[in-house]
């Protein structure tokens, strides 16, 4: 389904895992790389473009941040990190984080990714393999043994 | 909700994490630390390193041990930019010793490439010189490694690639360095050879172990270039001295072993002493220490960089300072790394022994770094590396 509006923008629907349905300008959805090919390949034409690997509450996030980015050009980059920043910040944990990379990595949206990656990348900077473990649900496989032995390996790493 | 990681996000994240993190989180899981030790990760992570210029310092430093002069250890500080520390610098590593170094024994390192560096444990009988890449004397015949001084992983040369860098047979310098042209590090050498009173380039090239001699620079130049940098990882390039004060630069192609001379900045100044510092923010840097007029209390130090290799025009001033008389450490200023903002520059500068200083590009001033935790005195040049992960060995 493919919609014109008054300023003869094309409109595209994007459709999340829940069913939940987004009309977005083409130009916005054509941030992402995937959603850009299928528009190309004619995918749109014939109703929404499904992206069962998104739920909606992850796409709306994705959607702001591309809307935003297409509306602006070079000379408002200082103005545009700012926005950034803030919105890593509104996606409050590691959980939503990694939604939004995900979601950012299967739309392939280089922007995203590289600013949610780095936004991960910070906050496990200082952290503990304890730590990391218990964010990811990561299963220590280690036994004491060679847990320790690792450790020595690189013993400055974690004074 | 993600309860798990995908892989490919995972490598995302991991490759813009630093060093230390990594060896820490190798401690996660198994399947962490496979993925940490991937020949995938280390290469994603070494490029986006080179990217952000993920820069480690250097510092050799020596001590005494008890009151003899000539017993001393050695060990090895490293320090990384950091804009929010008082002094922009945070130590990495502290007082550690790379090898097995015991008393009287010294590292020397020669050169970094690719997030490793190449380096020699060694005797050594007199403390050595600022400024030259490797100068000095060495008795022992101990063979290179090639070091990353982060994981501490350690690969020995082939004893063939030590008999170029014995210091009693090579002059002024070796050059550790990545030829893409034939995908290899290589060593590259001056070495003099007295009998036909000449000398000659020997390169040795770390993957196949091979040792070769290029004799036609010296056909051309008959005495050895001192001081000599390596551009883009074939040219070599050097001032020379013509006629007691200008200075000329010029450059011999490793590859094509095409020699040439290159145009140095448009300046006039009364008097001028051009030296190749170094190659800074991967561009050819040179340093001019000048006399504006006839005034002999007006000396001054500048730093340039040719932007675009060969091209007279792309010559930038990085920056420039007076040297007054109150400064008289301030010799052979060579630049290291940027500020992470990249509004300040750490200099390095040898007088009797070396001294790093910050200098504010906005403000145009100098600041020596202070070391609060360590009584810093070194003889030996601060060297530079890329923060990496990488493994010589299992390339």
């Amino acid at each position: 389904m493919s919609i014109t509006t008054e300023n003869n923008e094309k409109m595209i629907t994007l459709m999340s895992s829940d069913g939940e349905e987004f009309v977005v300008e083409e130009a916005v959805a054509a941030q992402s790389q995937t959603i850009k090919h299928l528009i190309e390949d004619g995918c749109s034409t014939e109703g929404s473009i499904p992206l069962p690997n998104v739920t909606g509450r992850v796409l709306s996030e994705v959607i702001q941040y591309c809307k935003k980015h297409s509306s602006s050009d070079d000379k408002e980059e200082k103005e545009l990190e700012a926005w950034d920043a803030e919105f890593v910040k509104a996606a409050d944990d590691h959980v939503a984080l990694t939604d939004l990379m995900m979601a950012a990595n299967f739309l392939d949206i280089k922007g995203l990714l590289d600013l949610v990656a780095q936004t991960l990348a910070n906050m496990i900077t200082g952290k503990s393999p304890e730590e990391v473990r218990r964010m990811w649900n990561i299963k220590n496989d280690f036994t004491p043994e060679e847990a320790e032995k690792v450790r020595k390996e690189n013993q400055w790493a974690f004074e | 909700m993600s309860s798990s990681l995908p892989l490919d996000i995972l490598m995302e994240i991991l490759r813009r994490l630093p060093v230390s993190s990594l060896l820490r989180f190798r401690c996660a899981s198994q399947a962490w630390r496979s993925l940490i030790a991937s020949s995938y990760l280390v290469k994603i992570h070494l490029a986006r390193s080179i990217e952000e210029n993920n820069l480690m310092i250097i510092l050799m430093e020596k001590e005494l041990v008890g009151d003899r002069l000539d017993s001393f250890i050695e060990s090895a500080h490293i320090y990384a930019v950091d804009d929010d520390k008082d002094n922009g610098l945070v130590q990495i590593k502290q007082r550690f010793q790379p090898f097995e170094s015991c008393r009287n024994r010294a590292t020397r390192v020669h050169g970094s490439c690719n997030g490793v560096v190449l380096c020699s444990d060694c005797f050594c009988e007199q403390p050595y010189m600022i400024g030259s890449p490797l100068s000095g004397y060495c008795k022992c015949e101990t063979p290179l490694k090639i070091w990353n001084p982060l994981t501490e992983k350690c690969y020995t040369l082939p004893p063939r690639s030590a008999t170029i860098v014995r210091s009693r047979t090579t002059i002024h310098g070796s050059y550790f360095y990545y030829d893409a042209s034939s995908n290899s590090h290589k060593l590259l050498a001056k070495v003099p050879d007295p009998v036909h009173d000449t000398w000659h380039l020997k390169l040795y090239n770390l993957e196949t172990d091979r040792l070769t001699t290029v004799y036609s620079l010296a056909q051309h130049v008959p005495s050895v270039p001192k001081e000599c940098v390596l551009v883009s990882g074939s040219v070599l390039c050097w001032t020379a001295r013509v006629s007691g004060c200008e200075g000329d630069l010029f450059a011999f192609d490793l590859r094509t072993e095409e020699y040439y001379g290159l145009p140095l900045p448009d300046v006039s100044y009364y008097m001028a002493f051009w030296e190749v510092v170094g190659v800074f923010d991967g561009c050819l840097t040179v340093s001019c220490f000048f006399l504006e007029d006839e005034h002999m209390d007006k000396f001054a130090y500048e730093i340039w960089m040719m932007e675009e290799f060969g091209v007279r025009e792309s010559w930038t001033k990085l920056l420039s300072f007076k040297k007054d008389y109150s400064m008289h450490d301030l010799h052979d200023p060579h630049p290291l790394a940027y500020s992470k903002k990249r509004d300040k520059v750490l200099l390095e500068c040898g007088g009797s022994y070396s001294k790093l200083f910050w200098y504010d590009l906005n403000q145009k001033k100098l600041v020596e770094v202070e070391f609060p935790s360590v009584h810093r005195r070194s003889y030996y040049p601060a060297k530079v590396c890329v923060a990496s992960m990488v493994d010589f060995q299992s390339n």
